[in-house]
């Protein structure tokens, strides 16, 4: 028999948080899920899923400290989770979702992309990087296209099919 | 209609998900499933790139219609290649038309590369006159250019709003179709141009945006969103979060966007709270801790449960200030038998019956919005006579059978024709 796991489920400010609570609860309907939620989080919408409310985040207006972060993070460690889940892909979390002891985790992102988070702080940061510097390079190339270039109604023709080309180019979209 | 019996007819989609994801997906599907039933042979065919969700992700094991993923693999995620998949696909299943549903800036692209059939493109919102997201909203004011008269104004605004996702790496489903089809380059103005020449009809929400398509104009059809018949689930966990003995002020959909108008209804609810307190505004943010003395949120709420919360509702409010497309909370509204306060514009002008379904009042007048919950908070019977009016409105116009009758039939038939 395969027992369910224990999740824990970090809040964040996002569209998605309650989304992603429901979806959790239909995927495993015997887990024990426990939600690190801000203080003000009214409890009932958890609880009607079966789900444990710790309020120990600040409000998302509030300041954060040091002190808020050791205490939520010896939180998340007494719980011993299997599974941390957090809702963005940050560094900061990143480094929250690395200490939190947890076997697997994973990111449940606004468009619905579930991902594990198995980069290490290092990498995760060298991806940006990579990805960032990859990024600057298209943008300066369309921005050339833009503030170059012209739009000429005139020159509108209708391509015939014969004139399309439906051949792989196999080059690297970056989409 | 003797020929429109065995006819097959393709549907291409580059977004559709089901479970939905979106107003596009859920009014696809009830399309598709009505159609189905009028014997057509009917296929939907859906692009699914690989490493990316929010496309041609259909979890479900049976829709009620032929539905063919066709994957992408990540090295083969450009334009030429795209394209090509779903030509091909198209073209061994030789349909009598293409009628083209939700995409964006690569859809113009896959209407040249389906030249050879007669064509429709169906546009959901606003995605065929703005180059930088489909709500042609800027400034808090609907925005007054279009792509196809005011391209290096589009193409400007563009960038700057999509550079930041450009400049990460991060592109979000418009931001990806924008690098896959080039739509910054000057060139993509002549694809959009031929592409709206290609199409033999060009489907819209709303008369609005029918007269935004200028010389096209004759090649457009208004055609409905629907809703199903039938009552919504009675049971709503966040009904319990209404506050008892006051009479609920109702927004649904995606209040948190600023197209929304929420400010509006909360400077609305706020003139009233001055004389009265019998009321209480509820909205579904999706952050339940975004409340205040006199309103409160519902927290983030499916399709179905936010329906099964309408029920509950006194009035319900759609302040746009966008030029909302269709405004299908509007129809949700009447056919839960409740009053709709709405802004005048887009779609809403069309759904909303001024002083027998509801009030119609001009976008972002506060003012105005109060005056018109006055009236429904002070006269119950008239609130009741209005609810009644908008249910027989929705039957009577707005259910998918109908929509599927009156419009898509025709729109089919014209395109065998």
């Amino acid at each position: 028999m395969i027992s369910e796991p224990n999740i824990t489920l970090f809040y964040s400010y996002g569209v998605h948080f309650l989304r992603t609570a429901r979806a959790l609860r239909q995927r495993h309907e015997a887990a024990a899920i426990t939600a690190f939620v801000p203080k003000d989080f009214p409890e009932e919408l958890l609880s009607s899923l079966n789900i444990r409310c710790l309020p120990l985040l600040p409000n998302p207006s509030q300041k954060r400290s040091l002190k808020h972060v050791a205490t939520i993070l010896r939180a998340i460690r007494g719980m011993r989770p299997d599974v941390f889940i957090v809702l963005f892909d940050s560094p900061k979390l990143r480094t929250l979702a690395a200490l939190s002891g947890a076997g697997e985790r994973l990111c449940y992102h606004p468009d619905g992309r579930i991902t594990p988070m198995r980069w290490s702080f290092a990498g995760s940061l060298a991806r940006s990087f990579m990805q960032a510097f990859r990024g600057r390079l298209r943008y300066t190339y369309i921005w050339c296209h833009v503030h170059f270039t012209r739009v000429d109604r005139s020159m509108v023709q209708k391509p015939s099919i014969s004139d399309l080309d439906f051949s792989d180019t196999d080059q690297d979209t970056g989409v | 209609m003797a020929n429109k019996k065995s006819a097959r007819i393709a549907f291409v989609d580059l977004l559709f998900c089901w479970p939905p994801q979106g107003g596009a997906d859920v009014d696809l599907y009830h399309v598709l499933e009505a159609l189905t039933g009028h014997d057509l042979d009917i296929k939907l065919y859906v692009p699914h790139f690989e490493g990316i969700m929010g496309r041609g992700v259909v979890s479900m094991p049976q829709l009620p219609f032929q539905v063919e993923i066709l994957e992408i693999p990540r090295r083969h995620q450009n334009r030429s290649a795209i394209l090509g998949v779903l030509r091909e696909a198209v073209t061994t299943w030789n349909p009598e038309a293409v009628i083209l549903t939700h995409g964006y800036a690569l859809k113009a692209h896959l209407a040249l590369a389906l030249q050879d059939y007669p064509l429709a493109g169906r546009y959901y919102a606003h995605e065929l006159f703005c180059a930088r997201d489909s709500l042609r909203f800027k400034n808090n004011l609907p925005c007054p250019y279009n792509y196809l008269d005011h391209a290096d104004i589009c193409r400007r605004c563009a960038l700057k709003t999509l550079g930041p996702q450009i400049r990460t790496g991060r592109a979000g489903a418009w931001t990806q179709e924008y690098l896959l089809a080039e739509a910054y380059a000057r060139a993509y103005h002549s694809v959009a141009i031929s592409a709206l020449e290609t199409m033999k009809r060009v489907v819209v929400y709303n008369h609005q945006l029918e007269e935004t398509l200028g010389k096209y104009r004759d090649k457009a059809m208004v055609i409905p969103g629907g809703v199903p018949t039938g009552e919504p689930s009675p049971a709503c966990q966040s009904a319990s979060l209404f506050p008892p003995n006051k009479k609920i002020v109702f927004m649904s959909g995606r209040a948190e966007d600023p197209a929304k108008g929420l400010s509006v209804l909360i400077e609305a609810g706020a003139r009233l709270l001055r004389h009265r307190q019998d009321f209480h505004i509820v909205i579904t943010h999706y952050d339940p801790m975004w409340r205040g003395p006199f309103f409160s949120s519902t927290g983030w709420l499916d399709h179905v449960q936010a329906r099964a919360l309408m029920a509950h509702a006194t009035i319900c409010v759609v302040p746009s200030l966008w030029q909302e497309p269709f405004g299908l909370v509007a129809v949700e509204a009447m056919m839960a038998g409740v009053p709709v306060c709405a802004s005048d514009t887009g779609g809403l002008r069309d759904i909303v019956k001024h002083q027998d379904t509801g009030f119609l009042f001009p976008p972002g007048d506060a003012g105005a919005l109060a005056h018109a919950l006055e009236v429904l908070l002070d006269d119950d019977n008239r609130c009741r006579a209005m609810g009644r009016a908008g249910r027989d409105r929705a039957c009577n116009s707005y259910t998918w059978s109908m929509v599927v009758d009156n419009y898509y039939l025709p729109l089919i038939e014209s395109l065998l024709s």
